[in-house]
């Protein structure tokens, strides 16, 4: 009886230990699993020639373009970057790729503002990327956007960098801003042009959160899944509006299928792989600060010798009194030297024959 | 005889010339009212005169400006024009000038070499960019301020920026950092100094004199003749 009994509660407990194990499995696959194209959850969007994920699309004025016409140029470290030239290009990736929960997109931008035969202002229309479903689904982020009539509840303008999020439309219509309030025509909170700035940019279904050089830049809290936005494109590089495109150089820009901790973007920010076993952030560095300049001896008073005298450039003392010399020997020889009269010497005539 | 009365006046010549080697320069000098405005923090005129003889430094506002006293928060970029206006006689240089960072103030350096500084010249040549606090390094050697002639107007773009990774507060960690603009008198680049030129118009009235003093010895001595 006993032994019966034994047999029927390890049977339950197999039963029930093969469901767990099943569950778990299932909720692991459905937790992990990354659309195609990502490997160990990343999915490269500019990196190596080699190494871009055939999903991501070349376009230039909106027709796509063949992968090798991308232009490759040396990038931060070794490797190469993506450069676009503000004349139309941008890299897009479709909707499969974009069906994550959660997310992060982080890269290398080296942005040169204007492009090349643009008017200067041109400049405060680019856009890093953009997310989109459709006009009034999409959320973007500017380099340097410019608009003085845009307030900032704390007082100042809109001239930096830039973020929204639009959802829906009408009465439904969910729109955040994110800009710092500048001072018109003093100051500005735009990415530097001619320098390499990290950019990332994550949602967790809680929370949306700009990072910029590895610091927390804008948070806002976002109760809503990537996947909600259904996106069908991103363009890194460009938005879906008719305006000027990326003039930027792009390295080692990936989009992730998780969204990463403050912890994990400031590791990406120091060159650290934040999926690799182990990874921890560097212990901070103190910067060396500057010493106080040496005394030049030639500073010392009374060791000076500035190339002057008496208050005079040397040099010109030195060639006025060349010059007097010269011509008071000259004015004594021509003075004292007596005019050839014939009456001595061989002069001209030869007088005694 | 005829050679010798030919390097004569060739040397006559070469002081005359020199001692009317001026050439003053025009520059377009901007508003001064401009510099007053109680807002103003962010544009400076050093007006360089001479009283007496000796040469005075004005500066306009009198106050400091944002790059004398950096407040800049995280991100933040800022972008000023600093002018020197060299209204002396005299073509000036200003290689004795220096930048003096707060070396006292480990919090203040701490900042400072964080904000990033570029200096470009009238036409958008850079003269300096980098660390603010690597400024005094190149100072004087690879980023000099030009020299200035006469009535010529130095303008300079001033931009400094904060960086995004700054977790600081400036109120709590700023000093000032001196900007001493110090002309002197030009001399080592070609132009001639006021000075230089009282020398060479003395040594050319000396020599026209003796020319004459000579010529007059001369015929005495061909009339006694």
């Amino acid at each position: 009886m006993s032994r019966k009994i034994n047999k029927i509660n390890a049977s339950r407990v197999f039963r029930a230990a093969a469901a767990a194990t099943a569950a778990l499995l299932i909720c692991g696959f459905w937790v992990s699993a990354a659309p195609p194209g990502y490997e160990n959850r990343r999915l490269w969007l500019a990196n190596q020639p080699d190494g871009q994920s055939s999903y991501v699309k070349y376009y230039i004025d909106g027709k796509e373009q063949p992968a090798s016409k991308i232009n490759w140029v040396a990038g931060r470290d070794s490797g190469k970057a993506v450069s676009l030239s503000g004349k139309g290009e941008y890299l897009e990736l479709g909707y499969y790729q974009l069906q994550v929960h959660t997310m992060t997109i982080a890269g290398w931008f080296y942005w040169r503002g204007a492009a090349e035969g643009m008017e200067p202002e041109t400049m405060h229309s680019q856009r890093f990327f953009t997310f989109s479903r459709n006009k009034d689904v999409w959320l973007s982020v500017m380099p340097h956007s410019k608009n003085h009539n845009a307030k900032h509840k704390d007082g100042g303008v809109l001239d930096g960098v830039y973020m929204a999020f639009s959802m829906g439309s009408g009465k439904e219509k969910v729109f955040y801003e994110f800009f710092n309030p500048a001072t018109p025509g003093k100051t500005h909170y735009g990415i530097p042009t001619g320098e390499w700035h990290h950019i990332a940019l994550t949602m967790n279904a809680r929370s949306l959160c700009l990072y910029i050089d590895g610091q927390l830049w804008f948070e806002r809290m976002l109760i809503l899944g990537v996947e909600e936005m259904r996106n069908n494109r991103l363009r890194i590089g460009a938005g879906i509006w008719d305006e000027p495109t990326l003039n930027a150089v792009i390295d080692d820009l990936a989009i992730y299928s998780f969204a990463m901790s403050a912890e994990q973007v400031k590791m990406l920010y120091h060159g650290i792989d934040p999926q690799e076993k182990g990874a921890t952030l560097p212990p901070p560095t103190q910067p060396s600060l500057p010493e106080p300049p040496s005394q030049d001896p030639s500073d010392i008073v009374g060791a000076e010798d500035d190339g002057t005298i008496l208050g005079l450039p040397s040099w010109a003392v030195y060639l006025a009194a060349a010059l007097l010399a010269v011509f008071v020997v000259l004015s004594v020889i021509l003075s004292v030297r007596k005019p050839d009269t014939g009456e001595t010497g061989d002069g001209k005539g030869g007088a005694s024959q | 005889m005829k050679s010798l009365k030919n390097a004569a006046r060739l040397l006559l010549f070469a002081l005359v010339v020199s001692a009317c080697l001026i050439i003053p320069a025009v520059a377009a000098s901007p508003a001064l009212e401009e510099f007053d405005n109680p807002d103003n923090d962010y544009i400076k005129i050093y007006l360089i005169t001479e009283r007496d003889g000796q040469g005075v430094v004005m500066e306009k506002p009198e106050r400091r400006v944002f790059w004398e006293y950096p407040l800049l928060s995280a991100g933040q970029t800022r972008t000023g024009t600093l002018y020197i206006k060299n209204e002396t006689q005299n073509s000036l240089d200003f290689s004795k000038s220096s930048i003096n960072l707060p070396y006292d103030d480990q919090q203040a350096l701490l900042y400072i070499v964080n904000l990033k500084i570029s200096v470009l010249s009238s036409s958008g040549e850079p003269l300096y960019q980098g660390s603010y606090g690597s400024i005094t390094e190149s100072f004087g050697n690879s980023f000099k301020l030009p020299p200035l002639d006469p009535g010529e107007t130095g303008e300079f773009t001033i931009t400094l920026s904060c960086p995004f990774y700054y977790t600081g507060t400036p109120e709590n960690q700023t000093a000032a950092v001196e900007w001493k603009i110090t002309p002197s008198n030009e001399d080592k680049n070609g132009l001639l100094s006021r000075k230089t030129v009282l020398v060479f118009s003395i040594c050319a009235l000396v020599v026209i004199t003796a020319v004459i003093a000579a010529g007059l010895i001369r015929s005495r001595r061909a009339g006694r003749n």
